[in-house]
């Protein structure tokens, strides 16, 4: 990556901060660390996805080169910077500041720490080795993103190869013309900043976008976790992301799914926050989530459109307008590329509803497609250090929280079950040999849902600090008139 | 033992366990990969077709459509990442297999062992015009 390339992604990922700051300002209760590492990784999204928009427009227009995108880019940086300046700058003249709920301490957090700091260790080592061997991607790496993301970076009517069904050399399901452009824009931006056709696509491009969005989707969980819930639960959360082989194997596949997975995650943060305290800002913030999920790729669509659905029911009429703002640069770009510039379709579509019909009816198709998402949950782990078992073995330990709380949070898991229907419905129409079709695919469709599922998991966890009995601790006591406090041994609960 | 106490004991165990087994899951998750990549390094062959279409791309302009010979039948498994690595190789220029109503003034020849490419090329309506080794020919229309 050259030096322009360097200021290209440090400026798209330094205006989504300062976006995600000035949006998210009310949302984190822990301490400092946590409230600033969710905000870096909502940045990850909101930046990258900002400026992958701006950058197709450029690219339509036929003006995308090495100087606009850098205007553009510093364009955004100015734009989130002054946004983020003047928010600040109100509540602070309205005196209101972020209270820190001070954290309580669970005694086994020093373990959980050395747990989290070994695996994060492995999983680096893990995604180097992935990426020495194959610079250039895995499968739909060479053969859709980072293909379609030479094409942008091309130059004049070039792009146009990257929204065509010609790709592929007709294969099936090699072409996928109407797959949103989030990863192909974000990496195309970076090269067309880099120089274009003459910079000669350095392959260092893909994969820092692919550590970005990977270890974005981990900070944001355990981040979002310890800041929101407990500091215990975040760093369990990060354990069991960090041993998920589904999580482990995608970081370096230089794939969209664990950008989706990102976005997904950032999504429902957002929305669980702006449920706690009704915050237009936060649901601005959620509806720039929610759209950008749809910027990345079609199993976006069915989540976004879910998670509008759960917002209209939940936040009513004047919290949906502003989660449906937010949404609209995400919503409004995939609906142009669509309806103007994408020529052809999906192959693995049925091309009438006859024939999706047929397919459906194939009671076979059914446990075929169930049997294919249950071998990728149990291939998410291996045996003893399987994602599910430490999960089973936390709930055991833990519990959950009250019924009441429960349900209350259930509305959560809707956006993430409609996405699993979609995926799941795909399976039962699609035109493709079915068992093709899930062999190389169902274990991305987990690695999306992965993150959020875990998060949703230890949302209804019980905190560990809430299960154990608090120990012994000198308690201060205001002694006499002075005011002074002496300390004294004993017990208290309260 | 009371019940509180059975109930720190247990937390205590579990969170140690899912400290020392997620660390561990890691661990191994590392191992496999590293011995896979390893075992198969540019497993997808991108690196390969990268270095063998070089020479070919410098002469080509990126705007050009190239058609596409070889002598794998579509059916072999080794045809698909054969064909896509060639794709990502020669981007942005296009790529179309060589057919009745696809045939580009230039095409690309992708062969995976040595044959008389001329004849192969002159059997899909192409001249050879330069054999740059490890298999990539570049061939015009006749």
């Amino acid at each position: 990556m050259n030096v322009l390339g360097v200021i290209a992604l440090a400026m798209t990922i330094a205006s989504g901060w300062f976006l995600a700051r000035a949006l998210t300002r009310n949302a984190w209760k822990g301490p400092r660390w946590t409230g600033l590492l969710a905000e870096l990784s909502i940045g990850a999204l909101f930046g990258p996805g900002l400026a992958s928009i701006l950058y197709f427009f450029l690219v339509a227009a036929k003006a995308a080169n090495r100087a606009s995108v850098m205007v553009t880019l510093l364009a955004l940086l100015a734009g989130s910077a002054a946004l983020w300046w003047r928010i600040s700058g109100a509540v602070e003249q309205k005196g209101v500041k972020q209270a820190a709920e001070p954290a309580r301490a669970f005694r086994l957090t020093w373990a959980l720490w050395i747990g989290v700091a070994v695996a994060l260790i492995f999983f680096t080592l893990d995604f180097q080795a992935a990426s020495s061997a194959n610079p250039a991607g895995e499968w739909d790496a060479m053969s859709i993103w980072n293909l379609r993301a030479r094409y942008l970076a091309s130059g004049g009517d070039l792009w146009r190869r990257a929204v065509s069904s010609d790709l592929g050399g007709n294969m099936a399901g090699a072409a996928h013309p109407g797959y949103p452009l989030f990863l192909s824009g974000f990496i195309g931006l970076q090269w067309s900043a880099e120089g274009g056709l003459e910079s000669g696509f350095e392959a260092s491009v893909p994969i820092a976008a692919s550590l970005l969005f990977a270890t974005s989707a981990l900070i944001l969980l355990g981040a979002s976790l310890a800041s929101r819930r407990s500091i215990a639960l975040g760093l369990l959360a990060w354990l069991i992301l960090l041993c998920s082989e589904v999580f482990a194997s995608q970081s370096a596949a230089q794939y969209s799914d664990l950008l989706q997975g990102l976005a997904f995650l950032c999504a429902l943060v957002l929305l669980e926050a702006a449920a706690d305290r009704a915050d237009a800002r936060l649901l601005l913030a959620a509806g720039l989530a929610i759209g950008l999920s749809c910027w990345i790729k079609n199993e976006g669509l069915p989540f976004a459109l879910a998670a509008l659905a759960v917002s209209a029911w939940r936040f009513r009429l004047r919290g949906i307008v502003s989660v449906g703002l937010g949404a609209l640069p995400g919503f409004l770009t995939l609906a142009v590329m669509k309806l103007f510039f994408v020529h052809g379709s999906e192959a693995v579509f049925p091309s009438t509803v006859g024939e999706a019909m047929a397919k459906i009816a194939g009671a076979g198709r059914w446990w075929q497609a169930a049997l294919g998402f249950g071998k990728a949950v149990y291939d998410a782990g291996n045996l003893w250090t399987h994602p599910v078992l430490l999960a089973a073995l936390l709930a055991i330990a833990l519990g959950f929280v009250p019924a009441k709380e429960r349900r209350a949070r259930l509305w959560l898991v809707i956006p993430i079950a409609a996405t699993a229907a979609a995926e799941y419905s795909l399976y039962l129409v699609t035109t493709a040999d079915l068992n093709w079709h899930i062999s190389t695919s169902v274990s991305r469709l987990v690695a999306q849902l992965w993150p959020s599922l875990i998060w949703f998991f230890f949302l209804m966890l019980r905190q560990p600090e809430e299960t154990i009995e608090p120990e012994l601790e000198p308690v201060a006591v205001r002694s006499g008139p002075s005011g002074k406090r002496k300390r004294r041994g004993g017990a208290s609960l309260n | 033992m009371r019940s509180s106490e059975r109930n720190t004991t247990l937390i205590t165990a579990v969170t140690l366990a899912v400290a020392a087994l997620g660390a561990w899951g890691a661990i191994n998750s590392y191992l496999v990969s590293a011995a896979y990549s390893q075992q198969y390094p540019d497993a997808y062959g991108g690196d390969r077709a990268q270095v063998r279409f070089t020479p070919l791309t410098a002469k080509i302009p990126a705007s050009a459509e190239l058609g596409y010979i070889t002598d794998l039948d579509p059916s072999q498994p080794a045809y698909a990442p054969a064909f896509l690595s060639a794709q990502y190789a020669v981007a942005p220029r296009g790529l179309a297999t060589v057919n009745a109503q696809t045939r580009p003034e230039f095409a690309v020849g992708n062969f995976s062992r040595p044959s008389d490419f001329a004849a192969l090329g002159e059997a899909h309506g192409y001249a050879m015009v330069q054999d740059f080794g490890n298999g990539v020919i570049l061939f015009h229309r006749l």
